[in-house]
């Protein structure tokens, strides 16, 4: 998911102010703009996911969901799977990866592997011992 | 050089790789069967090699009789004031053999700026750090999901995410890291920009990408030797490793599938491979990499003397006339 200029520029008001009505907001907008485009790109900004709103009176109160921080670790997951993504990634992105394939391996196997692991562990130690 | 005599020197050129490169492939196709049996029963490195020399040789052996053969004797005894005509079939090999080409110079193009842009992304996201006693620095990226691998061809980055970071212990994150250092002082990315260079999708393909699936499986077979360094200890450490990342799986992002290679069976397989490792003394080099070496060494020296020879030219020559008309 990508943020347009003005949809970044309200949420980079919004994660420093905190809850804010449209009108505080609007209030905040470094370039001149209309009442209702800031009202439109909040409410976007609601049906995305990124606010979180209530309502008090007849005004909406705006509050981001994840922090800038949030934000950006979560921009940069879907960055790289987008990245990743895709029919032969590896080969085509150029990219030799520890275990090539990041699935959902299913937990009997890897709790069989784990119990191997363990097991052979445990005979090179008895072997090291005299 | 007027502009008929070039496109005639393109049209043949075109022609001619498309043709080699289908007789060659259809050779290498037929062997790739046993060439992979035979691989199966060698170390990992060797298999590589092999498994590499033999997939590269289609394109090897055109793009050497097209640009030390044919473009030569075309230039040294095509009359330049010649109105020769091209013929249909001529016209038409040449057609498949420049889409081939362009379909594979496409894939290079985009897994070149993919790999670029990836690269880029991880040096804004990432810090660069030196971590135990690796030789190269490690980009350190910030995600939630496991990432570790090397990125990029020339510009070459060993990216770790800090969540691998933070769940492997020192030695599994050094064993980890020795394997992707192993793909990175074999040159494997270069080795796969090399395979995306090779016409694929055509009807005679299927044995050599099985060659190249079969080389996938055996280099990272290699990577995991090379970082067990023939100890028991590591290996067992580096198969924990692999289990760790395995089970990290889980907080990738959907559709975050780095490879087709690397399915249950195969992390299975490595991890069984990993656990039945024997002391024993690593070398350097093995047998089969001074064979694949003497045998390219032998196929340099007999093209040389081929293109050095006269007679040879002209031959060729009488063979483009043929395939013109």
């Amino acid at each position: 998911m990508t943020l347009g200029s003005l949809e970044a520029g309200l949420m980079k008001i919004l994660w420093e102010r905190g809850e804010c009505s449209v009108r505080q907001v609007f209030a905040d907008l470094e370039r001149p703009l209309a009442y209702t485009t800031v009202m439109t790109t909040l409410e976007r900004l609601f049906k995305k996911g990124l606010l979180e709103r209530r309502k008090s009176g007849r005004a909406f109160f705006y509050t981001p969901r994840l922090t800038r921080l949030e934000w950006e670790r979560r921009r940069a997951e879907m960055l790289v799977s987008t990245f990743l993504s895709g029919p032969d990634p590896s080969r085509e992105l150029l990219v030799s990866c520890l275990l090539d394939e990041v699935e959902k391996y299913d937990e009997p196997l890897l709790g069989e592997l784990e119990i191997k692991i363990r097991e052979r562990r445990k005979e090179l130690s008895r072997r090291e011992k005299p | 050089m007027s502009l008929p005599y070039v496109l005639r020197l393109l049209c043949i050129s075109f022609s001619a790789f498309y043709l080699i490169h289908a007789v060659a492939a259809a050779g290498v196709g037929a062997v790739a069967p046993m060439v992979i049996r035979s691989a199966g029963g060698m170390r990992a490195g060797s298999a590589a090699r092999l498994l590499f020399a033999m997939r590269m040789i289609p394109v090897g052996v055109a793009g050497f009789v097209v640009v030390g053969l044919c473009v030569p004797s075309y230039l040294w005894l095509e009359p330049r004031a010649g109105v020769e005509q091209v013929g249909w079939v001529c016209i038409g090999l040449a057609l498949l053999g420049s889409s081939m080409c362009l379909r594979a110079g496409g894939r290079m193009g985009r897994a070149g700026l993919g790999s670029l842009r990836f690269g880029r992304f991880c040096a804004r996201n990432g810090r660069v750090a030196r971590i135990g006693g690796q030789m190269v620095p490690v980009t350190v990226v910030e995600l939630k999901f496991p990432l570790l691998a090397v990125v990029g061809m020339i510009r070459r980055r060993l990216v770790v995410s800090n969540a691998v970071l933070q769940a492997l212990s020192e030695e599994e994150l050094d064993t980890a890291l020795q394997h992707e250092h192993a793909h990175w002082i074999w040159g494997d990315n270069f080795k796969r920009l090399l395979f995306l260079a090779t016409p694929r999708g055509f009807f005679l393909s299927r044995g050599l990408e099985a060659m190249e699936r079969e080389w996938a499986k055996s280099v990272e077979w290699a990577a995991d030797d090379y970082a067990a360094q023939g100890e028991p200890e590591r290996a067992v450490t580096l198969a924990a490793a692999l289990v760790r990342v395995a089970r990290m799986g889980s907080g990738a992002p959907d559709g975050v599938v780095l490879s087709q290679f690397a399915d249950s069976e195969n992390l299975s397989v490595r991890v069984e491979r990993l656990l039945q490792v024997t002391p024993e003394r690593v070398t350097a080099h093995s047998r089969m990499s001074a064979k694949v070496a003497a045998v390219a060494a032998l196929g340099a020296c007999l093209g040389a003397v081929l293109m050095m020879i006269p007679g040879t030219l002209i031959a060729v020559h009488a063979l483009l006339e043929r395939l013109i008309d």
